[in-house]
């Protein structure tokens, strides 16, 4: 009977127009847009609570300055960015002196941190040692052939016993190292031992701090007290007298 | 109540009547599926909002977070170096392989050298040099280097017998072995 209508062919043509119009055109695109800022708007939540943990651990780091300072300067003695041989030589230096090991010699290449791939020992000719034996040292020379990782070399009269001692210290040793060779030989009654290891450099990270671990300072602070240091890094600012009218007068 | 309109009079208005009945319904639909069509954009209006607000929000803390650079630095300097501990410190403890080493050693044998440490083409190893009166101990040294937990296969390289003028005989040995855990 509504065949005959043609106002309810208008309407429902109207209807049908408008109904899927909106449908069809209308509710797509909202829809899509509200998925797509829901999704944005919980990454944006997620990467809001991570930059608030960070800020909050960075504060953190910020109002204990101490701490930070100490735990920087440890990470740099364990594995600065550059060589930093003089800093080694002063290290072993205390660490034979802690041991009363005053016989001993040390033996490391004074040389400028280039990035190498391959680790590879200095070879002979390359190399220009600086030995020190007990309070004498020599003048620093600038090494050439420069290798992000340098062999130091503790040589010298010792027990076996002070020979375990080292090797016992050396791992606790304020700068990271890794031993390659012992040699221990008994001739005449005394006893010599030779403790060759390798010393790294590291360049300073590019990355900025992850901040991904709350627990940071206290697997830091648990890492680097286990080592040792036997010398405090030189400041000419802050120690020394220095001014002499006569340099070449004796001492 | 008596309809005296024409039979086709009547239809007409039962049918105009369905028809504006259906065409409210039309209407109804329509006004839902716009009111859910402006629901739909208010959420998302809001939402846009907040997303606006949150964007600002991380502009904001990454400003707070350049302020703190000079600890950041420091951070990830020790960050990195907590993260390549083991890269650059021993994985073998030597002051226990060599205090297992003088444990033991036979009480009538001496060591006269002892190297720690690779040699041209091979791998870390130990060689053991020592002397002794007895032949036998050698033997029992190595067997005894077998059993400590952080060397493996222990091999007497040589042994030279030295004899003296009033007979007596000493021996000089040397003693190869590898080590556990060497990277």
């Amino acid at each position: 009977m509504f065949i005959k209508s043609r106002f309810f062919w208008l309407s429902t043509a109207l209807f049908l127009v408008l109904g899927l119009g909106i449908i069809w055109k209308i509710y797509p695109p909202l829809l899509s847009q509200a998925r797509q800022n829901k999704t944005q708007n919980t990454d944006l939540t997620a990467q809001v609570n991570q930059a608030q943990q960070y800020l909050t651990l960075v504060k953190q780091l910020s109002s204990d300055t101490t701490t930070v300072d100490s735990l920087y300067s440890s990470a740099a003695v364990a594995l600065p960015a550059s060589a930093d041989t003089e800093n080694l030589l002063l290290q072993l230096d205390g660490l034979l002196a802690s041991l009363k090991l005053s016989n001993v010699s040390i033996t490391a290449p004074i040389s400028q941190v280039v990035s190498t791939t391959s680790p590879a020992a200095p070879t002979s000719g390359t190399a220009v040692p600086q030995t020190q034996t007990g309070s004498s040292t020599t003048t620093p020379v600038v090494n050439s052939d420069a290798k992000s990782q340098s062999t130091f070399t503790l040589s010298g009269e010792m027990s076996y016993g002070s020979a375990l001692q080292l090797v016992q210290k050396l791992r606790t040793f304020a700068r990271w190292n890794k031993i390659t060779v012992i040699d221990i030989t008994q001739t005449g009654g005394k006893t010599t031992a030779t403790i060759t290891a390798q010393v790294f450099s590291k360049a300073a990270p590019t990355s900025d701090f992850s901040g991904s671990d709350n627990q940071f300072i206290t697997k830091a602070k648990n890492l680097f007290s286990q080592y040792q240091s036997y010398a405090s890094v030189p400041d000419a600012t802050k120690e020394g007298s220095y001014g002499r009218s006569d340099p070449f007068a004796g001492l | 109540m008596i309809n005296l309109l024409p039979k086709d009079v009547q239809q007409r208005y039962h049918l105009s009547s369905r028809v504006y009945g259906l065409v409210l319904v039309y209407v109804v639909v329509l006004v839902l599926l716009g009111l859910g069509a402006a629901g739909l954009a208010t959420y998302n209006y809001q939402q846009q909002l907040d997303i606006n607000q949150k964007q600002s929000q991380i502009n904001a803390l990454a400003t707070q977070k350049k302020q703190q650079s000079s600890a950041t630095t420091k951070a990830a300097f020790i960050e990195d170096r907590l993260k390549t501990v083991t890269t650059y410190t021993d994985s073998v403890h030597w002051e226990n392989l060599l205090s297992e080493i003088a444990s033991a050693t036979p009480t009538d044998i001496q060591i006269t050298a002892l190297h720690v440490g690779a040699t041209a083409g091979k791998a870390t190893g130990i060689d053991i040099t020592g002397s002794t009166t007895d032949r036998r101990s050698i033997v029992l040294y190595s067997q005894k280097l077998a059993t400590l937990s952080d060397i493996t296969a222990p091999s007497i390289q040589n042994i030279n017998e030295t004899k003296g003028s009033n007979g007596s005989k000493s021996f000089t040995f040397t003693i190869n072995t590898g080590v556990k855990d060497v990277h």
